[in-house]
């Protein structure tokens, strides 16, 4: 096994290559959307299609970022970052508070209640996207951040994750906390939030991007465009009769929305490996 | 200066299964309890029920007093050192010592005055900044001393708290421990599963015995008068060694009267002997009032003195003389060791009850 690991010479070239190979097909049609975002249409429509750089980064920039084709490109990264937060942030609190309960407190049908979570890990949420719309259109809140933040929010998997954690956490500190004097709130904010910080960190970065890229949902729930979430706003950018489709502002857009999440995990990462490095559980 | 009061406490983990039965105890005020047994003999949890950490089965604790039995173990006024030191990682040193005092909100000049006063005592004012993360085990320990320290609460109850340092580092903590407790003179129950601690430690001993107390007095008492064969087996190192009566080669005249009298008067109960390594001595014929003709089985010298592994006739396993320093012997030669009767200690062997005769 070890020679697969060491390669030396013509291996590391090699491997290299391969790698190289494989960026390059990942990053290749990223490539092409910020180039199509640099020309104008008429540059854009005419074959061949360019490969470099164009001059019309800014007016395709700020006619995205300020009117857009529906409705100003900020509108919607504005929704998207309200839904994505919610949902992450939401997400932690719901299942912090969940796990906490699960594995500090005993109370009647904790097993059932545990399963109960566990279950829908098993239902994805298409099986249940037509009930949930009959809720969400019933309580008034189609069109509305509350909408889009709410049905989403519940989570199996973070709520296993700190249980996880939590389970691992030695009971002498609950025991000293409690003879400290500390009650269950009091030992839930300032001993086991701040124990959990780098977990949290961890599933801040993977929640705030499933976040951003939901698709399915906001499609259903937002009728205005007011309302339109990027992800799916790029779609809805595609006109549906005959119009011209304005491909240098919808690829401005598709880089747009790239942004928040490629953000979010460069500052988180910094966040958690700082925390892994100096963890000390 | 508290006492505690234990009055018939119970505990069952499930339908019959008994980890403590009916232990009733009184804990004098500034008094250094110390509760040993071996692993499973129930004293963890019966710390734990004095701390509330661990409902009662049945029975009632009192604290100065005050019936405690079914409240929280903030409310309880105690504190509580725990062997793997339970310090809250994310916390500085300053902040685990203080946070118990937060809670109870005393005012912030008074918790710097408690905390700098017990890092004092403790060697730990150079370390307040630090995470545990960055401390050694001993100064880990310590901090959880201190956080202990400054609450002065009525009652400290210590879970073994020596048990994962070296053994030099265990030997300095416990003068440390004892010195604290005579400066402070809060009154301290102590568990431990280390013959030695309990020793040096307590003021008076509590062997505890699959969830019985086997025997409470000053380590002193239980050394020299252990009530049962369990406390004998327990206390000393090493521990005591037993045999029965027809074990013993030669008796003397007036020692064989007295068994013979016993045997006859109990319908023929058996009489198991007692003797510490240290009151067997090397005989000649003739001496001392049991003697036993042995063979050596093995030889270890301590530098001090020499642990002597010797079989006797018919005993599965040895019995362990402890021989003057530089004591030299070839392994399997035979020899006489014997025993004068006041340093016997005899047992019956169906109740394992410690018997005069």
């Amino acid at each position: 096994m070890s020679n697969m690991v060491q390669k030396q010479g013509a291996g590391i070239a090699f491997s290299h290559v391969l790698i190289l190979f494989g960026i390059a097909i990942i990053i290749f049609p990223i490539y092409l959307a910020f180039i199509a975002s640099t020309h104008d249409q008429a540059a854009l429509v005419s074959p061949p299609m360019p490969l470099l750089p164009g001059g019309h980064f800014w007016t395709n920039y700020s006619e995205a970022l300020g009117s857009g084709v529906n409705v100003p490109v900020w509108k919607m990264l504005l929704n998207s970052m309200v839904m994505a937060l919610g949902i992450t942030i939401g997400k932690i609190i719901i299942s912090l508070l969940s796990a906490f309960a699960i594995v500090y407190f005993n109370f009647r049908f904790k097993m059932f209640f545990f399963w109960m979570i566990f279950l829908t890990l098993m239902l994805p949420v298409e099986v249940r996207i037509v009930p949930t719309y009959q809720v969400i259109a019933d309580f008034g809140m189609l069109n509305s951040y509350s909408g889009l933040i709410f049905p989403l929010i519940a989570s199996a998997t973070a709520t296993f994750l700190f249980r996880q954690v939590f389970m691992s956490m030695p009971s002498e500190l609950v025991e000293a906390a409690k003879v400290d004097g500390a009650g269950p709130m009091k030992f839930f904010w300032d001993i086991l939030v701040p124990v959990s910080k780098t977990n949290i960190a961890a599933l801040f970065v993977i929640l705030f991007i499933y976040g951003w890229n939901q698709y399915l949902w906001p499609l259903l729930i937002t009728t205005e465009p007011e309302m339109n979430t990027i992800v799916m706003g790029i779609k809805q950018m595609f006109p549906s009769g005959d119009d011209i489709t304005n491909w240098p502002v919808i690829m401005a857009t598709a880089i747009l929305a790239m942004l928040p999440p490629i953000l979010v995990i460069i500052f988180m990462q910094r966040l958690f490996i700082k925390g892994l490095v100096d963890s000390e559980k | 200066m508290s006492f505690v009061t234990l009055k018939n406490i119970n505990k069952q983990y499930k339908k019959g299964v008994d980890v403590i039965k009916d232990v009733s105890l009184e804990i004098g005020a500034g008094e250094f309890l110390v509760i040993v047994g071996p692993s499973g003999c129930g004293k963890s949890t019966l710390l734990r029920m004095v701390a509330g950490l661990e409902k009662t089965t049945g029975g009632q604790i009192f604290i100065d007093g005050r019936d405690v039995t079914k409240e929280e173990p903030g409310e309880r006024d105690i504190a509580m050192v725990f062997q793997n030191y339970a310090l809250y990682p994310h916390m500085t040193v300053y902040d685990n010592m203080a946070y118990g005092l937060r809670n109870r909100k005393v005012p912030e000049d008074e918790i710097k005055q408690r905390v700098e006063d017990a890092s004092k005592a403790l060697q730990l004012s150079e370390f307040l900044p630090r995470r545990p993360s960055q401390l050694s085990g001993g100064q880990r320990q310590r901090v959880a001393m201190g956080r202990a320290i400054v609450r002065s609460p009525k009652v400290f109850l210590f879970d073994e708290p020596l048990s994962n340092l070296d053994a030099k580092l265990r030997t300095q903590m416990r003068v440390e421990i004892k010195r604290l407790q005579r400066e402070l003179g809060t009154t301290s129950i102590y568990v431990t599963h280390d013959q030695v601690e309990a020793m040096t430690l307590a003021d008076r001993l509590i062997v505890l015995n699959k969830g019985n107390v086997d025997q409470i007095g000053s380590p002193k008492e239980l050394y020299a008068n252990p009530q049962t064969m369990f406390v004998a087996g327990f206390l000393g190192s090493p521990s005591m060694n037993f045999l029965e009566a027809s074990n013993v080669s030669r008796f003397s005249d007036s020692f064989k009267q007295r068994v013979d009298a016993y045997s006859q008067a109990q319908a023929g109960n058996a009489i198991q002997v007692g003797v510490r390594p240290e009151q067997l001595f090397l005989s000649s014929e003739g001496e001392g009032d049991i003697e036993l003709d042995v063979k050596v089985l093995a030889v270890e010298d301590l530098g001090a003195d020499c642990l002597v592994y010797i079989h006797v006739e018919g005993l599965a396993s040895p019995l362990i003389w402890r021989a003057p320093a530089g004591y030299e012997i070839e392994l399997g030669s035979s020899i006489s060791v014997a025993a004068s009767a006041e340093s016997l200690h005899l047992f019956d062997s169906k109740t394992e009850a410690r018997i005069e005769i």
